[in-house]
């Protein structure tokens, strides 16, 4: 093949590659399918995992592909990089006010009565509603009840007021160091934020879905 | 008349700032400036980097056209379709205290429960340990007893105050506290009766399941053995 039939060649792959790319929802049909490729993985394991979908604004409590739980999302907000279309573990859950389990009071010595049952528990209702899930690669998603009333929205307005000079520095200490985060806010209902807590396990691999905002290169 | 008093002589209403206060001012200006400028182009980055929301480019696929990436979803969602449980299965929810009876993805029936405490017991001694949790994730029911005979474990025993026997001891064997029926679903775990019918609906168990009398029923001749059963 002489030189200029394979530099033809080459210029052909490579517009039909551009071509390819370049074609309209191809990025989002991209994404659907990684988020579908990663969540069929997860699916096939014996075990429960979380899919925070903002296209139903709703975050899901799933095992073998089935919704078992789902709570409300009231409002997101999404600042910082992009979230990966891949699962990522839950490291950690952050409260100022984490719950602390109760212990059980041992009968005195020499006492023969059997204890009566106890209502001393972990339940739901005292779980944080205002708290941060941790993930790798700087991924944290923040839910909190939506704001009611005066001193809640005053919270707000502290809050807004903090995220003003918040935003932006982190935003320019991660492009300064090249340290990758995403902050994902969700706003629930407070009965549901405490529901959530309780359901999502350290360890519980999440996935992330979001409705892909259209974008001049599509 | 008395002197005016050093350093405190005001001088007149329109006499020049002093050259040090000007600098202050200016220098105070440019951070401001400098700060405003540096939120204003991190607000900015923040508002670029969050489009798209979802990170496209991780690992690397083939370079597919939309309409074949299009087909390959259709497909990868007929799959995850096809794990769904199409039989009978049970899902529970600790922190609600409910058991849900499923075929498919119908409800067939809805129970009280009472999930795992929580709480935390320590031996005398200090040094074992027991949590009261419920477990979570994808069990399956193992096996079915009637007329179930509770083999007290050692915490059982320290709750009360008491020395735990030896493992096999008879005193370690109690009747009629667990129920006409239980179903195990592995680690030790049972879905089971409960003598405590009014704590139903509360967080009180060592970590299993507690069933009302006819729920319990309903469930046992329901599930099979192999029958998934999903806790969170």
């Amino acid at each position: 093949m002489s030189a200029r039939r394979l530099l033809f060649a080459l210029w052909l792959t490579l517009s039909a590659g551009a071509a390819a790319y370049a074609e309209p929802g191809r990025a989002e049909a991209l994404i659907r399918t990684r988020h579908l490729e990663a969540e069929l993985a997860l699916a096939q394991k014996p075990a429960l995992y979380a899919v925070v979908d903002l296209e139903r604004r709703e975050v899901q409590l799933k095992a073998r592909g089935v919704v078992f739980r789902a709570w409300p999302v009231l409002s997101h907000r999404l600042w910082g990089g992009g979230l990966p279309t891949l699962a990522l573990a839950l490291e950690d859950k952050d409260a100022l006010f984490a719950p602390q389990r109760p212990e059980v009071a041992l009968p005195a010595p020499g006492g023969d009565a059997a204890p009566a049952p106890k209502a001393e528990a972990l339940e739901v209702a005292d779980m944080p509603s205002r708290y941060t899930l941790r993930f790798p690669g700087g991924v944290a998603v923040v839910v909190a009840p939506r704001p009611e009333g005066l001193a809640a929205g005053l919270r707000a307005f502290a809050d807004a007021l903090v995220r003003l000079a918040a935003v932006p520095l982190r935003t320019l200490w991660s492009r300064a160091t090249g340290e990758a985060f995403a902050v994902l806010e969700l706003a629930l209902d407070e009965a549901e934020a405490r529901a959530l807590y309780w359901a999502l396990t350290p360890g519980m691999p999440t996935l992330f879905w979001f409705p892909q905002a259209p974008t001049p290169a599509d | 008349m008395n002197p005016p008093e050093e350093g405190l002589t005001p001088g007149p209403p329109d006499a020049p700032q002093p050259v040090g206060r000007r600098r202050l001012g200016r220098l105070l200006a440019a951070v401001a400036v400098v700060i405003a400028l540096a939120l204003a182009g991190g607000h900015w980055l923040a508002s670029r980097a969050a489009h798209p929301p979802l990170r496209a480019a991780e690992g690397t696929g083939p370079t597919l056209p939309r309409a074949e990436l299009e087909a390959r979803s259709e497909a990868l969602a007929k799959k995850l379709k096809a794990l769904a449980p199409q039989g009978i299965h049970l899902v529970i929810d600790t922190g609600a205290n409910r058991m849900y009876l499923r075929k498919g993805g119908e409800v067939l029936r809805e129970a009280v429960v009472s999930c795992g405490s929580g709480s935390v017991l320590r031996s005398p001694s200090g040094d074992r340990e027991w949590i009261f949790d419920t477990p979570r994730g994808e069990f399956k029911v193992e096996s079915k007893i009637k007329k179930p005979i509770w083999i007290k474990p050692d915490w059982a025993f320290v709750e009360e105050g008491k020395q735990p026997p030896a493992k096999n001891a008879a005193e370690r064997a109690e009747r009629g506290v667990l129920g006409d029926y239980a179903l195990g679903i592995g680690k030790g775990y049972f879905i089971h009766g409960t003598l405590y019918t009014r704590m139903l609906g509360r967080n009180v168990s060592h970590g299993c399941v507690r069933v009302g009398d006819e729920d319990l029923k309903a469930v046992y001749e329901a599930a099979p053995i192999g029958a998934k059963v999903f806790l969170f």
